[in-house]
């Protein structure tokens, strides 16, 4: 039955400042470290009270500071998975997993052994949480909080500092974990990509208001403003818009390049292009329709078959090319380029 | 940059060595029992008025304690005690020099006059609280023995009353005045000192051995000669009249 | 230049420990040597070596017990709730650390001595404290019992604040929490609590000899014999004082050896369980 939050109080350096609904499916928070986004879970969960705010939750009335009236955690029906797991370093899997179940002693064991088995963690029962692996304990955590049956589900950093190889593993637990509640899912991350690999919805929290709001594929197609292109990893580039017919857009850049766009717009903007669109040449290749803009190499790093290129221009530019394209050109510090990109793929927000 | 340093701490070690040195050739020691804090310390003012130069310093404690500290070879010049048997006994150890006895003093209970003890009798009624001195402190003993004196029965009723063994005197006088004791057994001298009232009753002199005060010189003092001049004087008139106003008897 | 330097700091060091060793150890080193073995064992066969011993250790064990019973939940309050005048109270607990042996005895006396505060209203219902064992327990647990709340209260604050805020979004109550994670959590630091709290009131003197007196048998602990029988019997008073010296350092060493089979002292538990392992 979806959240709803209201939400109103200081921080350290801002205001947060939020008022969104949330449906039932999987809701991701996106934002720097500081920006809030624990702040919001705390409250969701009633760990924190914020100065005013309301929320309703699964059609019950959690918090309204309005009124005074405020839940217990325990009356929501809220699982949180926190950053660190806090598993209880004292006590075995199981005894971690059983600690919300109530009932007899024989009664909780099996629930918490069926739920170990759940997550692939059988024979983990009895073993003391300390010796467990890193992917181990994070499916323990999991158990642990599906155990009370929660109808909402909070997810705090979920795949951050994970390996690659790990990561695989932890997004298959998540979904497990998400498939089995009944209510919304919320977490919160500073790395876009989790959130697209995760959450039907992201909104973007910028200095502790809401920035943007839509699909993973929607904002990074159209990030609304500079803050949101650099957090999905598009470039953001500066500059001043005027109509040139032909259904184009001249942007003329801070740094005094000229760049070319099919959307609409007058007047300051920010133009974004993603790099993986950029593509490298020594000199101005034909094709109307086509930025083409000189470039001075800064560094190149490689991984595997895609190398990642910064330029100047003199604005800060990323590009992303083939490892293969790289060496073919023979690109190197200092070298001056030209980076290529269709007018279409460029996105213009205004400021 | 070290050196510096470490030559004004070796000078500062040096002039602090030097110091200790000065006191001991200037300053007489005396070990003096607790009972006797008024008059000795009046007396040691009034002698170093009449001696100029002359620097008397007292230390009060249980004469147990003292003479256990004067057995260890602490610094002490002149030892005043209130049982003349531990004079005897370091004297004979050879440690101290012939004592000389300088007053009496006998032992009372002190009763708070609030409390249900009016006459010795009362002393072994069930449900009193008494405090005395432990077997091994000079108060202790002699209290023991002024008990035993009055019958072993009468003695071993009183001693079921006892609630504590304090280690000195003031320890015996602190509980009385205090209230958590109904009465104890102090020295006559002590007396004065209640603030809270108490009636006195006096043992019979012969229920205990003289409690005779006496002072010694210790055998290997440094200042022989201002240490016999001071127990000189304290037995003489000059001490006699402090010592009796004080309460002690003469010897 | 350098290395000179190096040199005279490593050797202030080493001068620093064998100082500090000296003045520790010799004391207590010299106790067991001044007498032979046989003095010691003749004289620890005196009645009252014996009673003072079982005085000295049954009382500091029974403070001990009322110091843990109301010491550790009070210590997990001061350490996990916030409140107006906060600073106050923990400063009031902590008070009696500093306080000389002789004031603590005069406090006592002042309270609940015959004309002290709850003084009368005891009386009236017929409890007369000072000169009792209870005296003695009550004396102890006034110098001891902040040597464990500070510690206890010191090992509460340290653990990770997720941990109660995990186990209350589970939605388990503070009773349960407090009892199976908490203070199991916590033991390290207060099992050292425990450990200073119960040699300070072993060696507990002048509070006790003010309030309680020295019976013996009944409040004459080790300490009060041992100081009224060194001026006639110095070798008894040895003996004495080996037998507290032996007795503390066995505690000191249990408490070690248990401490030791738990692991390494813990300080922030929640960090073994960070993500980076």
């Amino acid at each position: 039955m979806g959240l709803s939050l209201r939400i109103r109080t200081p921080l350290s350096h801002f205001d947060l400042d939020v008022a969104e609904e949330f449906g039932d499916g999987v809701t991701a928070l996106v934002g720097p470290s500081g920006a809030g986004k624990t702040s919001i879970l705390e409250t969701i969960a009633g760990l924190r009270r914020p100065a005013s705010g309301r929320l309703v939750g699964n059609g019950r009335l959690w918090l309204d500071t309005a009124s005074g009236v405020a839940c217990a955690p325990r009356e929501r029906r809220v699982g949180y998975v926190f950053q660190d797991l806090a598993l209880f370093p004292n006590l075995s899997a199981g005894q971690n997993v059983a600690w919300g179940i109530g009932g007899s002693r024989t009664q909780r064991r099996e629930e918490a052994a069926e739920l170990l088995r759940q997550f692939g963690l059988d024979g983990d029962m009895d073993r003391p949480v300390t010796v467990l692996s890193g992917g181990e304990r994070r499916r323990v955590a999991l158990a642990r909080t599906l155990a009370t049956m929660p109808t909402t589900l909070l997810l705090d950093e979920p795949l951050t500092g994970l390996d690659a190889r790990s990561r695989g593993d932890a997004v298959a637990a998540l979904r497990i974990a998400i498939s089995r509640v009944d209510g919304p899912t919320v977490l919160v991350t500073h790395n876009f990509a989790d959130a697209a690999d995760l959450a039907e919805e992201v909104l973007v929290l910028e200095e502790g208001r809401i920035a943007q709001r839509g699909t993973a594929a929607s904002i990074g197609a159209a990030p609304a403003s500079r803050f949101v292109a650099s957090l999905v990893g598009a470039n953001a580039l500066e500059g001043r818009a005027t109509p040139r017919g032909g259904g184009l857009t001249e942007v003329y850049l801070t740094g005094g390049s000229r760049v070319l766009s099919t959307d609409d717009a007058v007047g300051p903007v920010v133009a974004t292009v993603f790099p993986l669109d950029i593509a490298l040449a020594p000199a101005p290749a034909p094709g109307s329709a086509l930025n083409a803009i000189g470039a001075t190499v800064r560094s190149l790093s490689a991984i595997g078959p895609h190398t990642r290129v910064r330029l100047s221009i003199p604005e800060e530019l990323i590009a992303e090319i083939t490892t293969v394209s790289a060496e073919r050109l023979g690109l190197a510090p200092g070298q001056t380029v030209r980076a290529i990109w269709k007018a279409t793929a460029t996105r213009l927000v205004s400021r | 940059m070290k050196w510096p340093g470490a030559i004004a701490l070796a000078i500062v070690a040096l002039g602090i060595s030097g110091c200790a040195d000065g006191d001991d050739r200037k300053t007489m020691t005396v070990g003096a029992a607790a009972s006797l804090v008024q008059p000795i310390t009046a007396f040691a003012e009034e002698y170093e008025a009449r001696h100029p130069g002359a620097r008397v310093r007292i230390e009060f404690g249980g004469s147990d304690t003292i003479a256990a500290r004067i057995r260890q070879g602490i610094a002490i010049d002149l030892y005043v005690t209130a049982d003349a048997t531990i004079a005897e006994t370091l004297h004979d150890e050879g440690i101290v020099r012939r004592p000389v006895a300088i007053a009496r003093n006998r032992l009372v209970v002190a009763a708070r006059k609030d409390g249900p003890i009016a006459d010795f009798d009362d002393l072994a009624k069930p449900g009193v609280r008494v405090a005395i001195g432990g077997p091994n402190v000079p108060i202790g003993a002699w209290a023991r023995e002024a008990l035993s004196a009055k019958g072993d029965a009468y003695a071993i009723q009183v001693m079921t009353n006892v609630v504590t063994n304090e280690l000195d005197v003031r320890g015996v006088v602190g509980k009385i005045e205090l209230g958590v004791v109904d009465a104890g057994i102090v020295y006559r001298t002590d007396v004065p000192t209640f603030d809270t009232a108490v009636a006195v009753l006096p043992f019979d002199l012969d229920d205990t051995p003289p409690i005779i005060y006496s002072a010694a010189v210790t055998t290997d003092v440094t200042r022989g000669d201002e240490a016999n001049r001071f127990i000189a004087e304290l037995a003489g008139a000059a001490g006699r009249e402090l010592l009796t106003n004080a309460g002690f008897g003469p010897p | 230049m350098i290395r000179r330097k190096e040199i005279f700091f490593r050797l202030g060091l080493v001068i620093a420990l064998s100082a500090t060793l000296l003045a520790l150890v010799l004391p207590v080193v010299a106790i067991f040597i001044q007498s032979g073995p046989a003095e010691l064992l003749a004289s620890l066969g005196r009645p009252a070596a014996q009673d003072a011993l079982v005085v000295s250790l049954r009382s500091a064990a029974i403070c001990l017990v009322v110091v843990v019973a109301f010491g550790t939940p009070a210590a997990y309050l001061l350490a996990t709730r916030r409140f107006p005048g906060r600073a106050a109270v923990i400063t009031a607990v902590e008070l009696p650390i500093v306080l000389p042996p002789s004031v603590a005895g005069i406090g006592l006396l002042a309270a609940f001595g015959p004309h002290g505060t709850l003084g009368g209203t005891l009386e009236s219902l017929g409890i007369n404290l000072p000169l009792t064992a209870a005296a003695v327990v009550i004396a102890m647990v006034f110098v001891s019992g902040p040597l464990y709340i500070r510690q206890a209260q010191a090992a509460f604050a340290a653990l990770d604040p997720r941990l109660a805020h995990a186990s209350s979004v589970l939605g388990v109550g503070e009773a349960r929490w407090f009892g199976r994670v908490a203070v199991p959590l916590a033991a390290p630091g207060l099992g050292t609590g425990a450990t200073l709290a119960f040699g300070r009131a072993l060696g507990e003197f002048g509070a006790t000899l003010m309030f309680a007196g020295s019976l013996q048998g009944v409040t004459q602990t080790l300490p009060i014999a041992i100081f009224e029988i060194f001026g006639t019997d110095f070798t008894a008073a040895l003996a004495m004082g080996a037998l507290l010296v032996a007795v503390s350092a066995a505690l000191l060493l249990t408490v070690k050896l248990l401490g030791a089979r738990h692991g390494a002292e813990p300080a922030y538990p929640h960090a073994a369980l960070s993500l980076r392992s």
